[in-house]
C-alpha cells in the first residue's frame, strides 16, 4: 500500500510541476463513459462502471507540449473482479511507477498518461508515460507489442483502452521527406494484467493456462520479475512509391509470465517467470483503387509455449513467425469492410506443445456510417481456426449531439470451450452505455 | 516416362499443386467479390449506344415534354354499360388515386377518367371540367356522352365500344420501373372490384418493369439446370462422380468470375447477357473433358504409369489442341464485339470471350493441379476395355458414323456442297424482324394484356413526331396547326396507326365548345389570335400545365402522339419510312420542322441495322477464326478447312430458320458468333488429332482414322454433347428469344460437329493437305516434342494477341463529335488557374445542420502546401471535444491517373489508417460536401467532364448583383458519374475574378441533389480568398456552412506537419 500511494504521489507531483512551469496555452478535456452489461448465460448485470477520464494538454512558449490524462473508474456491482482478494497482491505485473494510484473493489485511479514533448530540429522527443503502437493490425498482435495490455475485459475494449501506457522515451528522427527512425527505451517493466481467477474473464484454456493434475500437489512460487533492465525498440517507417513501409526490432520481455511446472519429489512447484525475446519485422500497406492492402510479419526469437507434460518444465522454448495480411475495402458508400488473416507457426514445435504447430485466425469487420455521420454500425467478427472459436461484436453508436453519444451492442462468443476465445462463451454479453465529452 | 515431372510452366499445376489451387481460389475469391455489384438494364435503350442520334433525340423530347414511355393499366369491364358505371368509373378513380400515390410515379402525367377534363363552352367562355364530376352531377351515360363528343379521348381513353378504359402512368426514372410495375400489380390484386371487371398492365413501361423480373426467375430455372445436365453427362462419361466435380470446379470459375468481372467492368447485366451462365457452362467444362478424358486414356492405357506421369503427360498432349480451341473461341466472341453496334451484344462477346479464356487457364492450371491432389482412379470397365483394345459404345458410335463418311469421301464432300448451295439460296429469304413484346412467353399476363389493350383501344405503342417553329407562340399559326392536323391524319391512315393526340385536337375541341358544340366546328381556330385566346380561357378554369405534354412553355415546339397497336418491326418500318417521306415532302417550309421521336422510332433504328451487322459481323468472325486457324497451322488451307464445317453450320441453321419462320432478331442474330466459336473447335481438334498421328508416325491412312474416332472422336462427341444439352437448356427458357437463339444454337454446333467429324476427314482423304502429310514435322516433333510444342504455342500466341489487341483498339477508337467546347473549356482554365496561393494556413469552422434544425460543429486547422506539383493538405480537429486530434492527410498527385495517398489519424486508435482515396463521392466526414468536393475545392477536372457555356445568369454574391457565366459540366461516361455521385453540374463563375459563386449539383438519376453558394469573397494577400460556403443538400434537408477564418498565406508551415508523425503528434 505505502508503495502504491508512493507512486500516486511521484505522479501528483509531476503533473503540479508542470502546471506551474510557464503556463501558455491550456485545454482541458473532460470524458465521462458509462457501460452497464447483461449476460443472459449468466442471467445478470454483469458491468455496470462509469469511467471519468480527464485530459489536460498543455502547450508552453519553449515548444514543449504536455499531456496529463488521469482517469478513475467507479466499478458498480461488477463481475469483473474475482473475490474480495486485495488486488495489490496480486499486480505484480506494475512496475514500481505504474499501476493504478488507489484501487479497492469499486474504485480505481490510475494516472493514464502523462508525458512532455518537443521538436528540436527533425528529431522529436516525447518522454513520459504513453502508448505506442506499431503495426496495422486491428485486433490481432503481432508487432502491436510495445504496450502491455489489461485484459479485465479480456479483448472486449478497444485495445487503444485497455493497452497500459509504460514511462519511456520516445525519439522520432525524421530522415529525409518521407521516412522516420523511431528509438524507443522503455524502463518501465509493466506486463499485461489479467483477470482475477475466479472472475468472468480469467483465463482457463489449455493454451494458456496448465491444468492442474488431480491428486498432485502443487506449490506455487511468486511470480519472477526480472531485475532493473530496460527494453529497446527501433523502427524504420517510410513512405515509398505509394506503400507505407516499417521495419522493427524490439528487444522486450515477454508481457505474459511463462509457467514452468517443476517435480520435486511429489510436488509440482509452479514457477511463472517474465521471459526475453526479440522481435523483428515489417509492416506495409498501399492503398490500390478502393482497396486498402496490408501486411504485418514478425519473427520472434524465444518464445514460450505451454507442453501437455512437464518434461522440460512444461515448456517448449522456440522461435515463432507470425503474419497478418489484410485488406480494407472501401468500394460501398459509407461502409467499410475490413478482412485480416492472422497465421503464426511456431518454428521448433513438439507434439508435446498444447498449442497447434500453425494457428490461424480470421477477421471480418464492416463499419458503416450513416445520417452524416451520426450512427456508426461496426461488426466484428473473429474465427480461430485452431479450435473453430471466436467472437462476433455489433456495436452501434449514435451521436445524440456534438458531446453525447450513446451506444449498445452485443458481444458473443462461440465454440469450443477449450479454445481462447470458447472459454469465455458464459461472458457473452449485451451492452448498453453513454458518453459525453466536453 | 519418368516421374519426375518436366519444369516446363504449363505443367504448374502438376508441380505446385497446393499453390496453384490456392492462387486459383484467391483469384476467384477476389473476382466473385463483385458479384453482388452487378445491376440490370433491361430498356430497350440498352441496346443502342449512348450518343446515338436517334436516343440522344428521344431523350431530348423526353426532356421537353416530360414524356417517357408509359406503362398501360387498363380496366375492361364485360357489363352491358362497359366502363359506364358508376362502381367502375368509382374504381379508375380509385386506382388512379392509389397509383398516384406511388412514389416514383409521376402524378402530373397520369392520363385517366379521374384526371383528364372535359372541355365545353359555356357563357363565360371554356369550362373545363374533369370528366369524374360529370359523375357527380349526373349519371355515368353523361361521361359517356361527353367522351364519345371528344373524338381525342374516345378510342384513347375509353375504347369505342365503352368496353376498356385505361389508366396511363410515367415513372420518374426508369430504374424504378420495376418496382412500381410490382407495385402497380400488388394494388390491382388488393382492390375490390366487381366480377365483371379485369385488369390488363401493358406498355414499355411496364415491360420494362416486368422484365427484369422475368429474367431472374428464368436464369435461376436455367443455369441449374444447365449445370445439372453438364453434370450428369460427366458422370455418364467418366462413369465417376469426382470428374464430375472437378468440371464444376471449371465452370463455376468460368462462369462467376464473367459475372464478377462485369461488375466491376460497371457493365449491366442486360436482357441477352441471361444467356452468357448458361454458354459458358457448356463451353467451360469442354477443356475439361478433353483433358480429363486424355487422362483417363492414359491410365487405361498405361496402367504402369504413376497418375502424376497420366496427368503430366494429358497436360502436355492437351494443351496445343485446347489452347488454339480457346483462342479460335474467343475470337468468334471478340468478333461478335468487333462487329455489334449495339453494346449488349459487344459486352456479350467481350466477356464471354473473358469467360472462355478464364476456363482455359482453370483447365490447364488448376484441374491438373486438382487431379494432382485428389488422384481420380479410372474406371475398371475403361481399362477392361482398353487392355482388350475395345472401344465403348460411344466410341463404337462415333466410329461407325465417321467410317460411313470417310468410306466414300467424295459423296460425302458432295453432301456438303448441296448444303452449301441450298443454304446460300435460303439465306436469302431470310428476315429481319423483333417484337419486344414477344420476349415474353404467350402464357404471359403481360403479352395477354398487351394483346388484349391493342384490341379494344388505339394502342400501347408509341410514335412521337415533334413540330419545331422558329419563334416563339409559332404553334399559334394556324398553318402550322392546319398542318399538324393533316399530318395526323395522314398518319392515322396508315395501318396499325389508330389513334393521335396533339394541341391541335384539345383547340380543336375548344372549338367546337365554343360554339355550341357544333360538330362542323371541330376544326382549327381560323387566325393566331383566337388560338392564343383559346389557351387563355383554357386556363382560366383548367390547370395552365394540362398540355405539357403537347406544348413546350413558349409554345416554339409541339408534340404529336401517335398510338400505334403493334410494335412488330416488319409492320412499323413501313409507318415510319412513309411518316418521313410525308415530313420532308410537307414540312420543308420556314414555317415548322418535324422529327420522329418515341419508342418505336427509336427501335426502328436500332433493328434497321440488325441484317447488315449481323451479316457484317459472321463475315468478321469467320475471317477472324479463319485467320486464327491459319496461323495456328501455319497454312492459309487449314484456316480454309477448318472454317469449312462453320460455314456450313451458319447456312444450316439460316435455311432452317427461313423454314421454320423464326425471323432474325436480337436474339437469334447472336448465333452466329456463338456458333462460329463454338464450331471451330471440332475442327481444329479433328485437324490437330490426324496432324499428330501422322507426326507419330501413324502413315495407314485408316489407321489414323480408327485412331481419332476412337479417342478424340469420343471426347468430341462428349464435348459436343456438353454444348448441346448446355445450349439445349436454353430451349426451355421462358425469355422467348432466348429459346430461339438456343434452338439454333444447338443445331448449328450439331452441325459443325457432324462437319468436322465427315467433311473433314473426307477433305484431308481426297486433298491430302501438307500441313498434315509434312515429313519435315514428323522429325522434329518426334525429337524434342514437348519443348517444341510449347515454343510453337507461343509463338502463335504472338500474333493472335496482336490481332485481339488491334481488334480491341479499333474498338475503343470511338466517333468523337467535333464539338466546338472552346469557350467552355476556356472557362474552366481560368477557374482552374485562379491563384490559391503556395501555402496556407487557415481555420475551417463547419456547422451542420440536419432537417430538424439540430446543429452540429466541428473546428479544424488546416493547412496546405505545394511541393513541387504535389499538393500536401493536413487537417486537424480541435471541436467537439470527441473528434480533437483527429488529424485527415493527403497527398494530391498532379496526374489525375494516379489516386491520391490519404491517411486518417483517430486519436482513439492511436494509430494512423490509411484510406482509399477512390471514393470521390463519398461524404467527407458527415459534411454535404464529398471527398472530391473538398479536395477540388471548386477546381474542374477535365478528365471527368464534358462542358458547355450555358449563357448568363444574375447572382446575388455578398450583396452585389453579379452577371455570372453558367457553366454546365456533365460527366462524361455513367462510370464517372456513379462514382462521383453527380449527373449534372450547373456552375455559375464570376468572370472578374474567376471565383465559382455558386453550384447546383444534380445526382446521376437527375434529381437536384445539392446547392453550394460562396460569400463573403475578398482578397487575402493578394489572393482571392472564398470564406464562406454554404452547402444545401436538397434531397435529405441536411445543410453544412464551411467558414474559413485567419487565412494566411504567408506564415511559414513546416513540412513536417505534412506528415504521419505530425498527424499522431499532433499540432
Amino acid at each position: 500500500m505505502l508503495l502504491q500511494l508512493s507512486n500516486f504521489k511521484i505522479n501528483l507531483l509531476s503533473v503540479v510541476l508542470i502546471i506551474h512551469s510557464g503556463l501558455s496555452h491550456s485545454d482541458l478535456l473532460t470524458d465521462i463513459e458509462s457501460e452497464i452489461s447483461y449476460s443472459e448465460p449468466q442471467k445478470s448485470v454483469t458491468k455496470s462502471d462509469v469511467k471519468l477520464k480527464m485530459e489536460w494538454s498543455q502547450s508552453l512558449e519553449n515548444g514543449i507540449n504536455i499531456k496529463v490524462i488521469p482517469q478513475l473508474l467507479f466499478d458498480y456491482d461488477s463481475k469483473l473482479d474475482g473475490s474480495s482478494l486485495n488486488r495489490y497482491e496480486r499486480t505484480d505485473n506494475y512496475a514500481r511507477l505504474n499501476g493504478p494510484a488507489y484501487e479497492d473493489k469499486n474504485h480505481r485511479l490510475e494516472l493514464l498518461e502523462a508525458y512532455g514533448g518537443l521538436w528540436l530540429g527533425n528529431t522529436s522527443i516525447r518522454l513520459g508515460k504513453q502508448q505506442v503502437v506499431w503495426g496495422q493490425a486491428d485486433g490481432l498482435k503481432v508487432l502491436d507489442v510495445i504496450n502491455p495490455q489489461n485484459y479485465r475485459e479480456f479483448n472486449l475494449p478497444d485495445f487503444e483502452d485497455s493497452r497500459i501506457p509504460t514511462w519511456m522515451l520516445n525519439l522520432q528522427h525524421a530522415i529525409g521527406e518521407d521516412a522516420t527512425l523511431q528509438l524507443l527505451v522503455i524502463p518501465d517493466l509493466t506486463f499485461n494484467e489479467l483477470a482475477d481467477s475466479g472472475s468472468q474473464f480469467a483465463i482457463t484454456s489449455k493454451e494458456m493456462v496448465p491444468q492442474p493434475v488431480p491428486s498432485v500437489p502443487v506449490q506455487l512460487v511468486d511470480t519472477q520479475r526480472p531485475s532493473n533492465e530496460a527494453e529497446i525498440g527501433l523502427r524504420w517507417s517510410a513512405f515509398i512509391d505509394g506503400w507505407d513501409v516499417t521495419a522493427n526490432y524490439f528487444n522486450y520481455y515477454q508481457d505474459t509470465p511463462v509457467v514452468y511446472r517443476d517435480l520435486i519429489g511429489s510436488t509440482v512447484w509452479v514457477t511463472p517467470t517474465y521471459e526475453k525475446s526479440q522481435l523483428a519485422g515489417f509492416s506495409a500497406n498501399t492503398a490500390m483503387g478502393n482497396w486498402v492492402w496490408k501486411i504485418e510479419m514478425g519473427f520472434i526469437k524465444d518464445n514460450y509455449f505451454l507442453q501437455n507434460d512437464i518434461s522440460n518444465s512444461g515448456i517448449q522454448k522456440s522461435d515463432e513467425l507470425a503474419s497478418v495480411f489484410a485488406f480494407d475495402y472501401h468500394g460501398f458508400s459509407d461502409l467499410m469492410v475490413s478482412y485480416q488473416f492472422f497465421n503464426s507457426t511456431i518454428l521448433d514445435y513438439k507434439n508435446s506443445v498444447v498449442r497447434e504447430k500453425n494457428s490461424t485466425k480470421h477477421t471480418l469487420l464492416f463499419r458503416k456510417n450513416a445520417w452524416n455521420e451520426t450512427l456508426e454500425l461496426k461488426l466484428f467478427m473473429l474465427l480461430n481456426s485452431d479450435y473453430n472459436d471466436g467472437q462476433a461484436r455489433f456495436k452501434t453508436t449514435y451521436k445524440v449531439s456534438d458531446n453525447w453519444s450513446v451506444f449498445s451492442g452485443v458481444d458473443y462468443f462461440y465454440g469450443d470451450e477449450h479454445g481462447p476465445f470458447g472459454q469465455f462463451k458464459q461472458a457473452s454479453r449485451v451492452n448498453l452505455g453513454w458518453q459525453v465529452t466536453f | 516416362m519418368n516421374d519426375n515431372v518436366d519444369k516446363s510452366w504449363k505443367l504448374l499445376g502438376v508441380r505446385r499443386p497446393w499453390l496453384v489451387v490456392l492462387m486459383g481460389l484467391l483469384l476467384m475469391a477476389a473476382l466473385m467479390s463483385g458479384i453482388g455489384k452487378i445491376y440490370k438494364d433491361t430498356s430497350s435503350d440498352a441496346f443502342l449506344s449512348a450518343d446515338n442520334p436517334a436516343l440522344l433525340y428521344k431523350n431530348k423530347v423526353r426532356e421537353i415534354f416530360g414524356l417517357s414511355d408509359p406503362m398501360v393499366i387498363a380496366i375492361k369491364d364485360a357489363s352491358n354499360d362497359g366502363v359506364y358505371n358508376t362502381t367502375t368509373l368509382n374504381l379508375v378513380a380509385n386506382l388512379t388515386e392509389q397509383f398516384n400515390n406511388l412514389e416514383w410515379v409521376n402524378a402530373e402525367r397520369t392520363i385517366s377518367l379521374a384526371t383528364e377534363n372535359n372541355i365545353v363552352g359555356s357563357s363565360s367562355g371554356l369550362e373545363v371540367t374533369p370528366f369524374m364530376e360529370l359523375l357527380e352531377d349526373g349519371s355515368p351515360s353523361d361521361i359517356r356522352e361527353a367522351i364519345q363528343d371528344f373524338p381525342l379521348y374516345d378510342g384513347m381513353l375509353v375504347s369505342k365500344d365503352g368496353a376498356m378504359t385505361v389508366i396511363v402512368l410515367e415513372v420518374y426514372n426508369d430504374t424504378m420501373a420495376e418496382a412500381t410495375y410490382e407495385a402497380v400489380i400488388d394494388i390491382t390484386k388488393k382492390v375490390s372490384k366487381p366480377v365483371d371487371v379485369t385488369f390488363h398492365v401493358a406498355g414499355e413501361g411496364a415491360v420494362l418493369g416486368f422484365l427484369g423480373h422475368y429474367i431472374d426467375r428464368d436464369a435461376s430455372r436455367l443455369n441449374p439446370l444447365a449445370g445439372l445436365i453438364i453434370t450428369i453427362m460427366l458422370i455418364v462419361a467418366f462413369r465417376r462422380l469426382l470428374p464430375a466435380l472437378l468440371g464444376n470446379v471449371v465452370i463455376a470459375a468460368s462462369v462467376l468470375m464473367t459475372v464478377g468481372f462485369m461488375a466491376y467492368s460497371g457493365v449491366p447485366f442486360f436482357v441477352i447477357t441471361n444467356a452468357m451462365p448458361v454458354i459458358l457452362i457448356g463451353m467451360a467444362v469442354a477443356d475439361s473433358i478433353h483433358i480429363l478424358s486424355h487422362y483417363y486414356e492414359c491410365q487405361a492405357r498405361h496402367p504402369s504409369w504413376s497418375l502424376k506421369q497420366c496427368i503430366s503427360e494429358s497436360v502436355n498432349v492437351m494443351f496445343r489442341p485446347v489452347t488454339l480451341t480457346t483462342l479460335t473461341t474467343i475470337a468468334g466472341f471478340l468478333g461478335l464485339y468487333v462487329s455489334a453496334y449495339m453494346p449488349p451484344f459487344q459486352y456479350f462477346g467481350l466477356f464471354t470471350g473473358f469467360g472462355v479464356m478464364v476456363a482455359w487457364v482453370y483447365s490447364i492450371f488448376l484441374l491438373p493441379a486438382l487431379i494432382t491432389l485428389m488422384k481420380p482412379k479410372v474406371s475398371k470397365r475403361w481399362v477392361k476395355l482398353e487392355s482388350e483394345s475395345k472401344s465403348d459404345l460411344f466410341s463404337n458410335v462415333i466410329s461407325a458414323f465417321g467410317n460411313m463418311a470417310t468410306s466414300k469421301p467424295k459423296v460425302t464432300v458432295s453432301v456438303f456442297a448441296i448444303i452449301l448451295v441450298g443454304g446460300s439460296i435460303l439465306a436469302t429469304q431470310l428476315r429481319v424482324n423483333e417484337n419486344r413484346i414477344n420476349t415474353f412467353h404467350k402464357d404471359e399476363a403481360i403479352y395477354k394484356a398487351d394483346t388484349a389493350i391493342n384490341a379494344h383501344l388505339e394502342g400501347t405503342n408509341i410514335i412521337d413526331i415533334v413540330i419545331s417553329t422558329p419563334s416563339e407562340e409559332g404553334i399559334f399559326e394556324p398553318a402550322v396547326l392546319a398542318k399538324m392536323a393533316d399530318l395526323q391524319k395522314y398518319a392515322e391512315s396508315l395501318e396499325y396507326v389508330n389513334g393521335s393526340t396533339s394541341v391541335a385536337d384539345y383547340l380543336m375541341q375548344m372549338n367546337k365548345s365554343l360554339n355550341e358544340g357544333n360538330a362542323s366546328f371541330y376544326s382549327i381556330p381560323q387566325n393566331k389570335e383566337l388560338v392564343a385566346q383559346y389557351f387563355l380561357l383554357y386556363s382560366a378554369s383548367g390547370n395552365p400545365t394540362d398540355f405539357e405534354e403537347e406544348v413546350d412553355y413558349d409554345y416554339r415546339l409541339a408534340n404529336i402522339r401517335l398510338n400505334l397497336d403493334t410494335s412488330e418491326f416488319v409492320k412499323t418500318k413501313p409507318i415510319i419510312e412513309s411518316l418521313q417521306t410525308y415530313i420532308d415532302q410537307s414540312f420543308d417550309s420556314e414555317l415548322a420542322t418535324a422529327s420522329l421521336s418515341g419508342r418505336v422510332n427509336v427501335n426502328y433504328h436500332w433493328i434497321k441495322d440488325l441484317g447488315p451487322s449481323h451479316f457484317i459481323g459472321v463475315l468478321i468472325s469467320l475471317i477472324c477464326v479463319c485467320l486464327v486457324s491459319a496461323v495456328l497451322f501455319r497454312s492459309l488451307s487449314a484456316g480454309l478447312m477448318a472454317t469449312a464445317p462453320v460455314v456450313c453450320s451458319i447456312l444450316v441453321v439460316y435455311s432452317a430458320m427461313v423454314i421454320l419462320n423464326i425471323d432474325l432478331g436480337i436474339g437469334t442474330s447472336m448465333f452466329a458468333s456463338v456458333a462460329i466459336g463454338l464450331g471451330i473447335d471440332f475442327a481444329i481438334h479433328t485437324l490437330e488429332r490426324m496432324k499428330t498421328l501422322v507426326e507419330d508416325g501413324t502413315v495407314n491412312i485408316q489407321e489414323m482414322f480408327t485412331e481419332l474416332y476412337r479417342s478424340t472422336g469420343r471426347a468430341l462427341l462428349f464435348n459436343y454433347l456438353a454444348i448441346a444439352f448446355g445450349f439445349g437448356v436454353l430451349m426451355t427458357s421462358k425469355v422467348v428469344p432466348l429459346t430461339h437463339f438456343g434452338t439454333i444454337v444447338v443445331l448449328s454446333v450439331t452441325m459443325s460437329f457432324i462437319a468436322a467429324m465427315t467433311l473433314l476427314p473426307a477433305l484431308v482423304m481426297l486433298l491430302k493437305p501438307k500441313f498434315i502429310f509434312t515429313n519435315k514435322s514428323h522429325e522434329i516433333v518426334q525429337g524434342v516434342s514437348p519443348k517444341i510444342t510449347s515454343g510453337r504455342a507461343a509463338s502463335v500466341l504472338l500474333p493472335v494477341m496482336a490481332l485481339g489487341a488491334l481488334l480491341t483498339l479499333g474498338l475503343t477508337v470511338t466517333d468523337v463529335q467535333a464539338m466546338d467546347k472552346t469557350d467552355a473549356l476556356e472557362v474552366v482554365n481560368h477557374i482552374n488557374s485562379v491563384d490559391d496561393g503556395l501555402q496556407v494556413t487557415s481555420n475551417l469552422s463547419m456547422l451542420l445542420v440536419d432537417k430538424r434544425g439540430k446543429e452540429r460543429n466541428r473546428e479544424t486547422i488546416s493547412y496546405r502546401k505545394y511541393f513541387g506539383d504535389e499538393k500536401k493538405t493536413v487537417f486537424f480537429y480541435t471541436l467537439p471535444a470527441n473528434l480533437k486530434g483527429t488529424g485527415f492527410l493527403t497527398f494530391d498527385y498532379p496526374d489525375p491517373k494516379v489516386d491520391d495517398d490519404q491517411w486518417l489519424y483517430l486519436p482513439a486508435l492511436r494509430k494512423v489508417r490509411r484510406i482509399s482515396s477512390s471514393d470521390r463521392g463519398d461524404y467527407f466526414m458527415g459534411t454535404d460536401l464529398t471527398y472530391e468536393d473538398i479536395k477540388q475545392s471548386d477546381r474542374l477536372e477535365i478528365q471527368d467532364y464534358d462542358f458547355e457555356l450555358k449563357g448568363k445568369e444574375p447572382v446575388e454574391v455578398d450583396n452585389q448583383i453579379i452577371q455570372t457565366h453558367v457553366l454546365q459540366a456533365t460527366p462524361k461516361n455513367k462510370d464517372i458519374a456513379k462514382e462521383l455521385g453527380y449527373g449534372k453540374l450547373l456552375i455559375r463563375v464570376n468572370p472578374e475574378n474567376w471565383v465559382v459563386v455558386k453550384t447546383d449539383y444534380w445526382n446521376p438519376k437527375g434529381k437536384h441533389l445539392k446547392t453550394a453558394i460562396t460569400s463573403d469573397i475578398r482578397k487575402i494577400d493578394g489572393i482571392w480568398t472564398r470564406h464562406i460556403r454554404q452547402v444545401k443538400n436538397h434531397l435529405t434537408g441536411h445543410q453544412s456552412t464551411f467558414v474559413f477564418s485567419n487565412v494566411d498565406y504567408k506564415k511559414t508551415i513546416p513540412d513536417r506537419l505534412f506528415s504521419k508523425r505530425a498527424l499522431v503528434q499532433g499540432i
